[in-house]
């Protein structure tokens, strides 16, 4: 899981797994709720160089769930009021203690769009419903007991 | 001329701005008592009842006992809701913390959502900051975003490539709107 002076692959095969972290409790093979997606950029791992699910769970939190998704579940060209096209892909950005970060950028036809509050809503609600029917939870986050 | 005796009911009723509020109102005795045999459903007049000297617990009783079977319903929502309320103090999750103004908003459409019986699955804080209620049948979804930054979205899915969202404004009329869509298509 330590980076070891690797160097990043932005290399993403369409079936390779990626896994997102849950802060809400799901069975193990639900689908989570689009309203617990987070709209891009967020956090993914990848599992290509041995990638296990549980290194999203680094370094901080151990009680987390885990959802896991392929590439090709990232939704593709959707469109705005005016017709702009959205997609979504996954970039390496591997860090010192987890090789396997990645991240889900957006982009507005062939740019990047860097920043996420000039989208309209809408087209993020419509992402992050599609991703969470891509995703099946294959680790239940523990919830805090209730004191 | 026989006096025409009044009673002094409880009433919870939906203000211009969509929010339930509780005062009293009078009625005639004769009217309690029709109350009584459940031959008056929703009591809604105007007037408070300070000056009244008499009560009549059963009339409470029997009105308080309506209002519960209401809303027994939505109970485990609401201890979901109340859960979510008390976590923020001590918030330790990726999400932002709920903030007033979705709390706020989320209890208005809670009470719309009450008005219509048409009860949530689950409600939850959103990854973005918020309260969802979300309603599932069979691969049918549906939601309700709340967020903190004031605005509330719905979203349906077929569960077979068909998703649809939109803006949802706080008005009552507006909203009671988005509910009877989203229910129309949750029980298609």
């Amino acid at each position: 899981m330590l980076r070891a002076g690797r160097p990043d692959d932005q290399e993403f095969a369409a079936d390779e797994e990626l896994y997102y972290r849950l802060d809400v409790a799901y069975e193990v093979g639900e689908r989570p709720s689009g309203l617990s997606v987070r709209k891009p950029d967020f956090s993914v791992n990848r599992s290509k160089h041995g990638g296990a699910p549980e290194y999203v769970l680094l370094p901080d939190w151990p009680n987390h769930g885990i959802a896991k998704f392929h590439v090709k579940g990232l939704p593709h060209k959707i469109k705005s009021e005016g017709d702009r096209a959205y997609s979504w892909k996954p970039a390496h950005a591997p860090e010192e203690k987890n090789y396997h970060h990645s991240e889900i950028h957006t982009y507005k036809g062939t740019v990047r769009a860097i920043k996420s509050s000039q989208i309209n809503d809408l087209v993020y609600r419509e992402f992050r419903q599609r991703l969470s029917e891509a995703m099946i939870v294959i680790r239940s986050f523990a919830e805090p007991a209730a004191e | 001329m026989q006096q025409q005796t009044s009673t002094i009911v409880p009433r919870i009723y939906m203000r211009s701005d969509g929010r339930f509020a509780r005062d009293h109102f009078r009625v005639p005795s004769q009217g309690a008592e029709k109350l009584q045999k459940g031959t008056i459903s929703v009591p809604v007049c105007e007037g408070n009842g300070k000056s009244a000297t008499k009560v009549k617990k059963r009339v409470l009783f029997l009105v308080h006992d309506w209002i519960r079977s209401f809303g027994q319903a939505f109970d485990p929502i609401e201890k979901s809701l109340d859960r979510i309320r008390l976590e923020v103090e001590t918030w330790r999750r990726d999400a932002p913390a709920p903030n007033t103004q979705a709390f706020s908003d989320a209890e208005a459409l809670l009470s719309r959502l009450k008005i219509k019986r048409f009860r949530p699955d689950r409600v939850l804080h959103s990854a973005e900051g918020g309260i969802g209620f979300l309603f599932r049948s069979g691969r049918r979804y549906a939601d309700f975003e709340c967020s903190n930054a004031g605005s509330v979205t719905a979203v349906v899915s077929d569960g077979a490539g068909h998703v649809e969202a939109w803006p949802v404004e706080t008005s009552f009329i507006e909203q009671t709107a988005a509910i009877d869509k989203v229910r129309a298509f949750i029980e298609s």
